[in-house]
């Protein structure tokens, strides 16, 4: 079956459609890719919140939904229209807040939800591995930023000592943006 | 024979193999969001590879800087 990506966001649109989920938005690697250059990725991260009512975390209705749809699952990913798709729940505020003010971007004629580049940097700058670092790079020279809106994510999660540093060793390393 | 670069100078080859990659990536993150993903997920091959910078050998100069290519899903 070849793949498709605008039909994955259909589901996932659908998913939020009939209430299966409360909200969705594009992370990792494939939400950085909205904004910069594309890099090498396996799956689809999607983080979903569900419905308030349930209060439950757990990700079953998800999956049995999906299953009784047709999709398979490969490994432990969830096969959408030949896509991996990894289904997580948000693991901190700052993911909460990112799938919460997540924008609406065009894929062909589907709209789908991607994490705004600040969140984005964000989550870059806590989880703190060299690929986050060499994202956040790309996404400095590459994507707008809002600075305002960055400083109060950074602020409201307890980041900005983090951005002091890794923003020192920019400048010192002669990065494009510290030129400009 | 002495260098005619300064300490911590880049050699002028390095500097283009620089701008070019530079170059590159800023064409990549300019395509439409389709392909990017789709170059991402591998379902579609990157663009022309960027040409090596010339090694000073004859073997080397033709050579392409091959990109590997990602794994398809489920590989």
């Amino acid at each position: 079956m070849k793949a498709s990506l605008a039909k994955a966001f259909r589901v996932l649109n659908e998913l939020k459609k009939h209430r299966i989920i409360e909200n969705y938005a594009l992370g990792g690697a494939v939400g950085a890719v909205f904004y910069m250059e594309p890099v090498p990725t396996y799956d689809l991260d999607v983080f979903i919140t569900l419905p308030a009512s349930d209060g439950r975390s757990s990700l079953n209705p998800v999956w049995s939904y999906l299953l009784r749809k047709g999709h398979r699952v490969r490994g432990n990913r969830l096969n959408l229209h030949g896509v991996p798709v990894h289904f997580l729940t948000p693991y901190n505020e700052l993911v909460e807040e990112a799938v919460e003010e997540a924008v609406g971007l065009p894929y062909g004629k589907t709209k789908v939800r991607v994490m705004r580049v600040e969140h984005i940097l964000a989550q870059c700058l806590g989880a703190g591995r060299p690929k986050d670092y060499l994202r956040m790079h790309s996404l400095l020279d590459e994507a707008e930023i809002d600075r305002a809106y960055f400083r109060g994510v950074l602020r409201r999660h307890g980041l900005l000592k983090q951005w002091g540093g890794f923003h020192g060793k920019r400048q010192g390393s002669g990065s494009k943006a510290s030129r400009r | 024979m002495e260098s005619v670069r300064g300490r911590g100078q880049k050699h002028p080859g390095v500097e283009r193999l620089f701008a070019a990659k530079e170059k590159r990536r800023r064409e990549l993150a300019a395509l439409p969001i389709e392909r990017k993903l789709a170059i991402a997920f591998g379902f579609e091959e990157m663009l022309r590879p960027i040409r090596r910078w010339r090694a000073g050998r004859a073997g080397l100069k033709n050579r392409t800087n091959k990109i590997a290519k990602p794994l398809r899903p489920g590989e």
